[in-house]
């Protein structure tokens, strides 16, 4: 059934969705070959939408939004951006399969290539001449005269004194007390701020960490993408303030969801992460990764 | 072109640069449409949230490659997501087991109980009018495809019509859906 005839008369079976994958790439290549099949199938397209649109919506669970909102985090994007708007159409050709590994703002191209060491990062923001690792993008205000430079190296400084607490007693408790679903919802409103800011560190074991914080909500995050840790030991995240590092929360791996609200409120200081013993730590115990310069 | 159509091509060719607030926007403005959809093919929710997870994530791999010039951006995501959703179904024992209850449903679309926005009951009265103009042999091939996820085969040996009866059936409504939704081609 291969004769031009019975292969047109396909493009209502196609655009249904009622072809097998061999039929349909058989009816692909006609299309190809003829504009005006490639306009049937067009049109055709457009009827199937209004098949879509005379089901009934169904709302989504608020955690399906946070978990989309949380992957797009490790997603690269594919082929060429479209055109802005008022570009010729004919620009918004496919661009082949490449992937183009920085094509998104997730930094996991070359950066994610770099390992990060901490070490680094703390001694070239204590140069004062402050640069984030892996070539993140940050929205840059104006500095509001925070002593950057000054709190990060009292925040490396503090790694030297070794505090462990053996419980986790530590102020604010565990993220977990937090309802799932309440916890996603913040983290969906987050990442719809219109002020959020991003990042994304490469971790020195491969894996990285991305950052999202909203002064005007008030709220940040963190996710995690493959991060590994060595047994017995969990993710701490910290407000870097002027008086020193302050615990923004634990942040376990094998936990629930790949992303963590981080505790306190956020008012665009700089955020680190340190590796803690189980249970966390009252002052960072290891070279802290900075995750965000601050605003 | 409604506003709204407008709008999700605008949130679409944004995405396409990679701009995540105006992800969230365009989730927002079509995820109910999206999940809606998945629904109606897949019935499971735990399964019909997961493929418009992937769903989700395509568009956000893939806005580059919207056309505009070859058909609206709400098209270009309901096309997937009934991609999705289909290939999930034929992969699936669900949708194996799916032949028990697939009866000649009569199909009547059950949008009175959608949102009271002016816009939508405006889209849905078009729907409407639309569906109305099919033949109730078109309405069934068309659904058991659309919705049901059979191949053209399949339809055939469910009716006990010949194949070339079914493509005909399909391809003669789809043409009648877009005249009467006014859709050029």
């Amino acid at each position: 059934m291969s004769d031009c005839y019975d292969r047109a008369s396909s493009s209502g079976a196609y655009a249904l969705g009622a072809l097998s994958p061999e039929d349909a790439a058989e009816f692909e290549a006609a299309v190809r070959d003829s504009a005006q099949l490639r306009a049937e199938v067009d049109g055709f397209a457009e009827a199937a939408a209004v098949l879509a649109l005379a089901v009934p919506p169904v709302a989504p669970s608020p955690a399906l939004k946070a978990s989309i909102l949380a992957a797009i985090d490790a997603e690269p994007q594919r082929a060429e951006p479209a055109p802005v708007a008022g570009a010729e159409p004919a620009a918004a050709e496919p661009a082949g399969a490449d992937v183009l590994p920085d094509a998104g703002p997730a930094v996991t191209g070359p950066a994610a290539a770099e390992p990060l060491v901490a070490a680094a990062a703390a001694s070239e923001v204590a140069d004062s001449e402050p640069r984030l690792a892996g070539g993140q993008h940050v929205a840059r205000r104006p500095s509001r005269g925070r002593p950057t430079a000054k709190a990060l190296r009292a925040l490396a400084g503090a790694a030297a004194a070794v505090v462990l607490f053996a419980g986790g007693a530590l102020a604010g408790g565990l993220l977990t007390a937090v309802s799932q679903e309440r916890t996603a919802d913040r983290f969906a409103a987050l990442n719809a701020a219109p002020d959020a800011v991003r990042t994304n560190t490469p971790l020195p074991d491969g894996g990285s960490i991305s950052f999202v914080g909203s002064e005007e909500l008030g709220m940040s995050a963190v996710v995690l993408h493959d991060a590994e840790l060595p047994e017995g030991s969990t993710f701490q995240a910290w407000y870097v303030e002027e008086s020193g590092p302050e615990s923004a929360g634990i942040v376990d791996p094998d936990a629930g969801p790949n992303y963590r609200m981080l505790e306190g409120d956020y008012d665009g200081e700089p955020v680190a992460m340190t590796i803690e013993p189980e249970g966390g730590s009252a002052e960072p115990t290891t070279e802290p990764m900075v995750l965000t310069e601050g605003a | 072109m409604t506003d709204a159509v407008r709008d999700t091509e605008a949130l679409l060719t944004r995405v396409a640069t990679g701009d995540r607030a105006a992800f969230a926007d365009l989730y927002d403005a079509t995820a109910a449409r999206v999940l809606g959809l998945i629904r109606r093919i897949l019935i499971d929710p735990a399964q019909s949230e997961e493929v418009a997870q992937e769903v989700f994530l395509e568009i956000w791999q893939s806005a580059g490659r919207f056309e505009p010039n070859r058909g609206s951006a709400t098209t270009w995501i309901l096309t997937m997501a009934h991609r999705r959703a289909i290939d999930r179904i034929r992969s699936s024992q669900a949708g194996r087991d799916r032949d028990l209850r697939i009866g000649v449903r009569d199909y009547s679309p059950d949008i009175d109980d959608v949102s009271e926005q002016a816009e939508i009951r405006l889209e849905n009265e078009r729907v409407r009018r639309a569906m109305a103009r099919l033949t109730e042999l078109q309405r069934q091939a068309i659904t058991l495809a659309y919705y049901e996820g059979l191949t053209h085969t399949e339809i055939a040996e469910h009716l006990s019509i010949p194949l070339g009866t079914v493509k005909t059936r399909l391809r003669d409504g789809m043409i009648r859906l877009r005249d009467e939704m006014g859709v050029a081609g």
